[in-house]
């Protein structure tokens, strides 16, 4: 329920999330009221004069928006690379996807950056460094090769973009590490061995394992892209901060 | 049909109704919800609800008051009772118009 209250925009929630959250407690939403949720967040950041000038309203600058975009696009590309490849094995062909697959990386990775909050801006730094090592890697390495900095590069930016999914849905640290641990770790351990050359699933397996990822990007992409990254704002004074997700 | 609430666009509908619970006293949201159901058969969604409660707050029709705890309160104000009265009035008129065309037509 957190996460549909987290899709209006943060002047609209400093007036009036604390009573909406009552109203859910009193009355547990069904679908139908999610839905109507959705669309009511909608509405919001289509009128924020609603909640406007003089009163509690917060301009988030596009620069902080710009992150989210970018984990929009990386996710995209990542869900378009992986429909070429579903319509390419309808067909009986293997259609070569390996641009589309290191431009979501780098983009999803450059989302990454810029998604962090203060509080994980070391774990993030650390995270893209690793990141840009590995992907340094699979340009120098041979084709047969590149599959050795490919895998624990993609378990890397799948882990952090399954983190910030569950940070941005305000779950609670042990929450979000069982998230990770079962959204991530799981499917990583039933595709690892594919990489060494262990095994040889379905391709169509592989693609049920992979789109998740891509449409998880773009959920956290669009939540970001619509609250900003935190960090100071423009805001006027006596208004709360926004709060960090 | 609520000519003067135009501008709510696909809030006006609920809006009146708003207005229509607010008419016999204060009531914070889950009390208006519960009202409008009542009365007209339909559940108002929670976004729907505080999507009007924010236009009708921003027009001046409605005013909050102090929490109490989580739920906040709202009431009338004497904009919100007159823009009441005047679609009220404006509705009666439409229904005896109809009621009158129709046994005309059937009488």
């Amino acid at each position: 329920m957190n996460w549909l209250i987290g899709l209006y925009p943060t002047s609209w929630r400093a007036r009036y999330e604390e009573e909406l959250r009552g109203l859910l407690t009193d009355r547990p939403p069904s679908v139908r009221d999610r839905i109507d949720l959705v669309r009511g967040a909608f509405d919001a950041h289509l009128h924020p004069d609603l909640v406007g000038p003089g009163r509690d309203a917060v301009v988030i600058p596009w620069v902080r928006r710009r992150p989210g975009l970018f984990a929009l696009v990386g996710g995209a590309v990542w869900v378009a690379m992986l429909l070429i490849v579903g319509v390419g094995l309808g067909r009986g062909e293997e259609p070569d996807i390996t641009g589309l697959f290191w431009l979501s990386i780098l983009v999803m990775a450059i989302g990454l950056l810029g998604s962090n909050s203060a509080a994980e801006a070391r774990s993030v730094k650390r995270g893209l460094a690793a990141s840009a090592l590995l992907f340094g890697a699979g340009l120098v390495l041979p084709w047969e090769a590149k599959v050795i900095p490919a895998l624990p590069l993609v378990v890397l930016v799948g882990a952090g973009m399954l983190w910030l999914a569950a940070t941005r849905a305000g779950l609670s640290t042990r929450t979000r590490r069982l998230v990770v641990a079962i959204g991530f770790l799981l499917p990583s351990i039933l595709i690892a061995p594919v990489g060494g050359g262990l095994y040889e699933p379905s391709p169509w397996f592989a693609l049920a394992i992979l789109l998740p990822y891509g449409l998880a990007w773009m959920l956290v992409g669009a939540l970001t892209t619509l609250r900003g990254v935190s960090g100071p704002t423009n805001q006027p004074s006596g208004v709360p901060s926004e709060a960090t997700a | 049909m609520n000519r003067g609430l135009t501008e709510f666009g696909r809030f006006a509908e609920p809006t009146l109704y708003i207005l229509v619970s607010l008419s016999d006293g204060p009531k914070h949201g889950y009390a208006i919800m519960t009202d409008v159901e009542a009365m007209t058969g339909d559940p108002l969604g929670p976004g729907t609800l505080y999507g009007a409660l924010a236009r009708m707050e921003r027009r001046g029709l409605i005013e909050a008051l102090e929490p109490e705890e989580r739920r906040r309160p709202y009431r009338l104000t004497g904009l919100g009772a007159t823009t009441l009265r005047t679609q009220l009035e404006g509705l009666a008129g439409f229904t005896r118009l109809g009621l009158d065309r129709l046994g005309g037509a059937t009488g």
